[in-house]
């Protein structure tokens, strides 16, 4: 008896530091995210090229950047399934990817509104929108997968799949869609202003990146518990139900 | 070398006696190819110049589509009957499952794109006298084949099956598309072999790649 | 336990706050950045549809986590309910 109170004891403290974990690095996350805010609109200076409206390149690259960030937790974590089998990594490979989503879609969106204010229009097949609406459409897939599967370990299972066959494709798209679009003038490319980048824009950049990183980070811990938690729940209700 | 090589021809061998008896991948692909070919000239005006610029695209996406179509077909008999039990119970890695089962596609696609081929060229009126053009279809369909296996695999137990394949192939198989298209337009444009190396490069590494990444993680999609 | 219809009150007050302190925060924001706009046809629109959707998508996804915990913790609840009713 003694040995269940301690086992039950350790995984209360355990939730707790968790638990004031996760409040911290939400506490971190929206203090960065008004220090970001006022950087990104109030201190760094305007470009001269492209005017106020710029400043969208301080959310779309962190936004793109995170994307990537996200994909690759997928990957990794779904080869470790694959491997171990446990499920908190198909919780991790999960959640990540449903933040994918998220995040490639505001790529996409904030990628669109830059195309049309500085090429006039909201869509054009440049390498980089191409291979980022490949990528939406993949992880898209992932979703619709998992909905799809007949059991949730098949789900677990294929979705796996799924996240490494997609992470290890992107490169191969893009190579391939840059190379069919000839030879794609970077100075106009996303992210280029009129050469290199003033350092006090490049420190609102960085700030940024890490912005969203942080804030990321947050958003996932807090899916992959739920994730962990519902299946734990599922579980009970099974035994529930049986006994 | 032979004791790996010669299960996974007795796999293919078993899928192609199976095709020869119900001509059932091979008959969608060839019908779907032809109709979308023939659709497709309704889509424009086909002047030599226009014909020259849509060609390469036409021919590729109608071999998409008819490919997703027949890969639909190939494990369905598997899973209806039972015999990926059956199948499973060999005693063979699932590698060789899933070289064996993927040659045979690979073969059942390119007897179509031979006769298909040489019909396109007779509706839009332009030269199979290259050897390159044989050379890309080969890798693309390998590639496409390759990937397209591993899906249709994972499809074929999902509750939307028919859509599941497009949705998951055709974004992983976008640079199979593209290199293809690539690489036939300039071989029709009177470039040569030389000039298409990047995109047959492509191709290749694509092939490797994924065939090496099916493979492993093909016994991770056969388990129950 | 508060009835459901002060709790709806309470939420509306809560996210009408919400949306007050955003318009607010916002209005300063692209007032601030509209005085350093050169003359012409005003671009700011794109940066505040980026800027919003951004973070609306965010607070969104957040509160469709906290959504989904609240639910959780009901059916925690209730499984404990019928433990202890069986125990009994």
């Amino acid at each position: 008896m003694e040995t269940t109170t301690d086992t039950q004891k350790s995984r209360t403290s355990n939730r707790d530091v968790a638990s004031a974990a996760k409040a911290v690095l939400l506490a971190v996350g929206g203090v960065m995210m008004l220090a970001d805010i006022a950087l990104i609109f109030l201190w760094v200076p305007t470009e001269q090229v492209m005017g106020v409206v710029q400043r969208i390149f301080y959310f779309h690259v962190p936004l793109a950047w995170t994307g990537l960030l996200s994909t690759t937790v997928v990957f990794i974590s779904s080869i470790v399934y694959l491997w171990k089998g446990q499920r908190r990594w198909d919780a991790l490979a999960h959640s990540s990817a449903e933040l994918s989503v998220m995040f490639i879609t505001l790529t996409l969106i904030t990628g669109a509104t830059w195309a049309k204010m500085a090429w006039g229009v909201w869509w054009t097949w440049e390498p980089r929108l191409t291979t980022t609406l490949i990528l939406w459409l993949m992880y898209m897939g992932y979703l619709m997968l998992r909905a799809y599967a007949p059991t949730p370990s098949l789900a677990a299972r294929y979705s796996a799949v799924m996240g490494i066959i997609a992470f290890v494709d992107v490169p191969i798209v893009y190579f391939s869609v840059n190379w069919w679009r000839g030879i794609h003038p970077r100075v106009v490319g996303v992210g280029a202003t009129s050469g290199s980048l003033d350092s006090d824009m490049l420190i609102t950049l960085i700030f940024s990146v890490f912005t969203f990183t942080v804030l990321f980070t947050y958003v996932l811990w807090e899916r992959v518990s739920l994730r962990n938690a519902e299946d734990a729940v599922q579980g009970m209700h099974i035994t529930e139900r049986t006994a | 070398m032979t004791g790996f090589l010669i299960p996974i021809l007795v796999v293919t061998w078993k899928d192609i006696l199976l095709e020869l008896r119900t001509k059932d991948m091979v008959t969608s692909i060839f019908v779907f190819g032809l109709l979308t070919a023939v659709i497709f000239n309704f889509a424009f005006d086909p002047t030599p110049a226009v014909v020259a610029l849509v060609v390469p695209g036409i021919i590729w996406v109608a071999f998409t589509f008819a490919g997703v179509l027949g890969l639909n077909r190939a494990f369905v008999l598997e899973k209806d009957r039972g015999s990926l039990e059956g199948l499973l119970l060999c005693p063979v890695s699932r590698d060789v499952i899933y070289l064996g089962k993927l040659l045979a596609i690979f073969l059942f696609m390119l007897v179509v794109e031979a006769i298909l081929f040489p019909v396109f060229a007779v509706l839009y009126n332009f030269s199979l006298a290259d050897i390159t053009l044989f050379l890309i279809a080969v890798l693309a369909t390998l590639g496409f084949a390759g990937v397209g296996t591993l899906f249709s695999a994972m499809a074929v137990n999902t509750r939307s099956r028919e859509i599941m394949l497009p949705v998951l192939l055709l974004p992983v198989a976008a640079p199979v598309v593209i290199a293809a298209v690539a690489a036939t337009s300039d071989i029709m444009g009177g470039a040569s072999v030389g000039d298409v190396s990047r995109w047959l490069q492509l191709l290749a590494t694509f092939d490797v790649i994924f065939l090496i990444v099916s493979s492993f993680v093909f016994g991770a999609v056969l388990e129950e | 336990m508060k009835g459901p219809v002060s709790r709806l009150r309470s939420r509306l007050m809560a996210a009408i706050a919400a949306a007050t302190a955003w318009m607010l925060s916002t209005g300063v924001l692209m007032a601030a950045v509209a005085a350093q706009e050169a003359p012409g046809e005003s671009t700011l629109p794109f940066l505040y549809v980026v800027y919003t959707v951004t973070w609306a998508t965010f607070f969104a996804y957040a509160f469709y986590v906290s959504r989904r915990q609240r639910e959780l913790r009901r059916q925690i609840e209730e499984l404990r309910r019928v433990l202890e009713e069986r125990d009994k």
